[in-house]
């Protein structure tokens, strides 16, 4: 797998966490400079600590398995995460505008947590593929951090906008990165 | 301080002024600041969300009407109710339709009832036939109906602030039996 898609589909990835902390930007008053970084910091070592967790779960099957097998398993889990994606765009509801003064660190490697489950798959993904751990780790937290920051100040001066578009985008580069592997490693 | 109640009642005076050209789930805080000409971030200095920013208006709305030492505060409340709603006709007719936990209807019942209740508290005569009807609970019924009247209102083409006055009137003056023949 090369750098670009490797890049591209942790921006896919990334999207559902940018949609998601443009939500929680438009509900917070005091976001200062710090607590952006702080909040998008977060997010991007969970992200990246998802995507190595990924990597070594698949390393349980890499003795076990076949080379075309692992493409087959890694295509098929870019395929579901990309129309789960799409499925979350079609279905998003706009959310209620309401000041949130509880929102902390805590609760923010809480969110990281959950969302980014589907980056361990992708994880699992990777390490089927063989595609460098550094890489991946340094794609995943680079992507998450650069989108969160963004997201949080976009939320926070504009509101909740475009999620339903942004999702869709998401949920293509993955779509895309699943027919990749398929022509590369499977065709 | 002044400066401060200023921004807050342009701020609410905006979702009054949009929600006479949209729905108000379509309002967002972006555009209820961009109508009153400040950045994002101050709505949350004054308001928790639209639905906070809709209480204060009917509050602010129904203020002017509670005056418990006149010699018939319901009437006075009644004519300021009728002339409120006929000044802000297209606001209130978009607002009684908003539903939900934080709909119009709660908002206005509670505003209604404070209103009855400090009536109540001055001018309640004390009759031991009545003891066990309390002032919040006489309040709240009072301020259903009201709000159930304003809305049929509200929802008729044609309809005056004299007709609002008379028949809001007349409701609160009846009981059940006077409509039925038993």
């Amino acid at each position: 797998m090369s750098v670009w898609m490797m890049m591209l589909a942790c921006v896919g990835l990334a999207l559902d966490d940018f949609i998601l902390m443009m939500g929680k930007g438009a509900t917070l008053k005091d976001l200062t400079a710090e607590k952006t970084m702080t909040y998008a910091g977060i997010f991007g070592l969970v992200n990246m600590s998802a995507a190595l967790v990924g990597y070594l779960i698949s390393s349980l099957f890499e003795n076990i398995l076949m080379i075309k097998l692992n493409a087959t398993l890694c295509a098929l889990i870019f395929l579901l995460l990309g129309l789960l994606f799409v499925h979350k765009a079609v279905t998003r509801k706009s959310i209620e505008e309401r000041l949130d003064l509880s929102f902390n660190r805590k609760q923010c490697a809480k969110i990281a947590a959950i969302t980014n489950i589907t980056t361990l798959f992708y994880g699992v993904g990777n390490g089927l593929m063989n595609t460098s751990l550094l890489l991946l780790m340094l794609c995943a937290f680079a992507t998450c951090f650069v989108a969160v920051l963004s997201a949080l100040r976009i939320g926070y001066s504009y509101g909740y906008r475009f999620a339903r578009g942004i999702q869709g985008v998401g949920g293509a580069l993955l779509l895309l990165m699943a027919v990749n592997v398929w022509f590369v490693f499977l065709r | 301080m002044e400066k401060k109640n200023n921004t807050k009642v342009i701020l609410a005076e905006s979702l009054r002024s949009l929600m006479q050209k949209m729905s108000f789930q379509s309002i967002t805080i972006k555009k209820i600041c961009d109508e009153a000409g400040v950045v994002r971030v101050t709505f949350y200095n004054y308001f928790v969300d639209k639905y906070d920013a809709l209480d204060y208006l009917v509050q602010s709305d129904l203020a002017d009407g509670i005056q418990v030492h006149s010699a018939d505060p319901v009437r006075v409340l009644i004519e300021h109710l009728a002339s409120m709603m006929m000044n802000h006709r297209r606001f209130y007719e978009v607002a009684v339709d908003i539903e939900g936990q934080n709909g119009f209807r709660e908002i206005f019942i509670v505003q209604m009832k404070e209103a009855l209740q400090k009536i109540l508290q001055v001018h309640r005569k004390r009759n031991p036939e009545h003891a066990d009807l309390s002032d919040a609970y006489l309040a709240e019924t009072y301020a259903v109906m009201v709000f159930y009247f304003a809305r049929t209102w509200l929802r008729t083409s044609g309809s005056t602030e004299q007709n609002f006055i008379r028949n809001a009137l007349k409701m609160i003056h009846s009981s059940f039996y006077d409509f039925i023949d038993a």
